[in-house]
């Protein structure tokens, strides 16, 4: 659906490395949460990560997020190097990261009162991103009176408030039953349509992954490379009409599942545990 | 017409809430009344006593100006703990270093026995509200900076990370996120304080400058006029106890979000 060549890309993920020193002591090594990801993402795309569990797909957009530093390589946000996080590159959380002592309107007004808005502004938008979201009248609960589904609205309402470029999102539907995700799926496509915003959504579905995507990037298991990146060419709106029984659709799905497959029967002989630089 | 209200008053009186403490009251005030008199007058002083003593006690005017003095030192010392206690408890939260380094002398002064450093505390500010203010602040406010720092110690890491990713500086991530997370933390420091306060401020009246009801005490003490000493003890104990209830209904209120019904 993209050129997959755009003159300038918002995103530039270049060589990018990540090693964590492997916990309980001794001398065990280090664990390559990624190594060598070179990745570029244009403006306005929708870019969905999968991979098998534990191939550094978190790592990878906390360090887009600049919540982590890499060990080698660097990211571009604009051609600009960028190396502390900003607003303007929104994270929705898994765990929806909301502040339970907090009501609603005072989770979707923190960003903005971190960039010194006034209350009554920053209310304004707190309160019209509530309506987006369809939570106007939940402004003054507090999260743990709402269903998981409704908290990752309000998690979805903070990241929006800011008006970012770019929406960072970690498996923000994981911990949502499935009706309640099929919905917020397409909640999360319609405000994301013609808004002009770059998303790297994060995903262990695989129809989530290509139902959302104009390209999905499949992770190699641990240390996570860049194993494919396989563009969605699906007509969209993609909500009006049934697009999981497109032949395109499932095609895709097929290809994706069967270079996952390989990963994920490689993990499941040989364990969990990701692969080890004094291992090879 | 009048058979309801009357009823409804009935069960009212009828809560075990109520009457159980009324009940458990007037059993302790008679077991007090009954070894009262049993014991040598001078050791010891029933409440029939001690009610005869009261008016005499507040004509006089004497067991007002001993709470004034009192509670006067006891809530200056006490505010000021809790502001610097929390400033205090923040700073050694986030910066471990400070924390090693002045943790020891903290935990040694607050491990010390009070009576034991008056005379250095006479030495320091002298004989007088200086010195008193002194042992009502210290100590409470190391209660409060302890439990503070532990609360900023146990922040959810996550929710750091989220503030941090909304680009938070350190002091609104202390404003949004450190502080409000650690409240219980706070609210117990607060409770403990409030306990070092009053017993600073009475050991401070008894043996550094012999004034308020801790002076009462101690004097009605030494004259053997148990009655009066007793009513300068029953005062201490309604004012710690006002305190703690007032603690009680602050946290009541700053974790309300945690009762509120769906
Ligand atoms: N803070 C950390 N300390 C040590 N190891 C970590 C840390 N964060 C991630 N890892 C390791 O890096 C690898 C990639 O983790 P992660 O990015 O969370 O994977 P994913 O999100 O794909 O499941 C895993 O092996 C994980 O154990
Ligand atoms: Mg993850």
């Amino acid at each position: 659906m993209r050129d997959p060549e755009p003159a300038a890309p918002k995103i530039r993920v270049d060589g990018v490395a990540k090693f964590f020193e492997k916990g309980g002591g001794g001398d065990a090594g280090q664990v390559r949460a990624l190594d060598g990801v070179d990745l570029d993402i244009a403006p306005g795309e929708f870019l969905t990560v999968i991979g098998p569990s534990g191939c550094g797909k978190t790592t990878l957009l906390r360090i887009i997020a600049s919540l982590t530093d890499p060990d080698a390589g660097r990211v571009l946000v604009d051609g600009k190097a960028v190396d502390s996080p900003s607003p303007e590159r929104a994270m929705v959380f898994q765990s929806f990261g909301l502040f339970p002592w907090k009501t609603v309107l005072d989770n979707v007004r923190f960003p903005l009162r971190v960039r010194k808005a006034p209350l009554s502004e920053a209310t304004e938008t707190a309160m019209e991103f509530l309506g987006k979201v369809g939570l106007a009248d939940f402004a003054h609960s507090h999260p743990h009176q709402l269903s998981g589904g409704m908290q990752q609205r309000v998690g979805l309402a903070r990241a929006l408030a800011t008006d970012p470029d770019i929406l960072l999102m970690d498996e923000p539907f994981g911990a949502i039953d499935a009706q309640t995700r099929e919905l917020m799926q397409e909640e999360l496509m319609r405000l994301w349509q013609g808004s002009g915003k770059t998303v790297v959504f994060v995903t262990h579905d695989l129809d989530e992954a290509v139902l959302l995507a104009d390209r999905v990037l499949l992770l190699s298991r641990s240390p996570g490379t860049v194993r494919a990146l396989i563009p969605v060419d699906l007509p969209r709106p993609r909500w009006d009409y049934d697009v999981r029984a497109l032949p395109g659709f499932t095609d895709i799905r097929a290809r994706l599942w069967s270079m996952l497959r390989d990963d994920l029967v490689f993990a499941e002989s040989h364990g969990p545990g990701p692969a080890t630089a004094g291992a090879r | 017409m009048s058979a309801a209200p009357v009823r409804r008053i009935a069960r009212i009186v009828a809560r075990p809430t109520l009457w159980l403490p009324l009940l458990s009251l007037l059993v302790f005030l008679a077991v007090w009344e009954a070894v009262g008199r049993s014991v040598d007058p001078l050791l010891f002083a029933p409440p029939s006593r001690m009610a005869g003593e009261l008016p005499e006690l507040l004509s006089s005017g004497e067991l007002a100006a001993a709470t004034g003095v009192t509670l006067q030192a006891l809530v200056v010392g006490y505010l000021l703990a809790a502001v610097s206690g929390v400033l205090l408890g923040i700073a050694i939260g986030q910066w471990d270093t400070l924390g090693r380094l002045l943790g020891p002398y903290l935990f040694g002064l607050f491990s010390t026995p009070r009576v034991v450093l008056v005379p250095l505390v006479i030495l320091w500010f002298g004989i007088g509200y200086g010195g008193r203010l002194f042992l009502v602040f210290l100590w409470s406010m190391i209660a409060i900076a302890t439990t503070t720092a532990d609360g900023i110690r146990n922040a959810r890491p996550d929710l750091v990370e989220v503030a941090r990713s909304y680009g938070a500086g350190r002091a609104q991530t202390i404003l949004h996120v450190l502080l409000p997370g650690s409240i219980p933390f706070v609210l117990s420091g607060l409770r403990i304080g409030a306990e070092r306060a009053v017993v600073g401020v009475v050991i401070g009246e008894m043996f550094l400058e012999i004034t308020g009801l801790g002076g009462l005490l101690q004097d009605s003490a030494q004259s053997l006029e148990t009655a009066r000493m007793l009513w300068a003890v029953v005062v201490i104990a309604v004012i710690g106890t006002v305190l703690i209830t007032g603690l009680d209904a602050l946290e009541r209120r700053l974790s309300s979000w945690k009762a509120e019904p769906t």
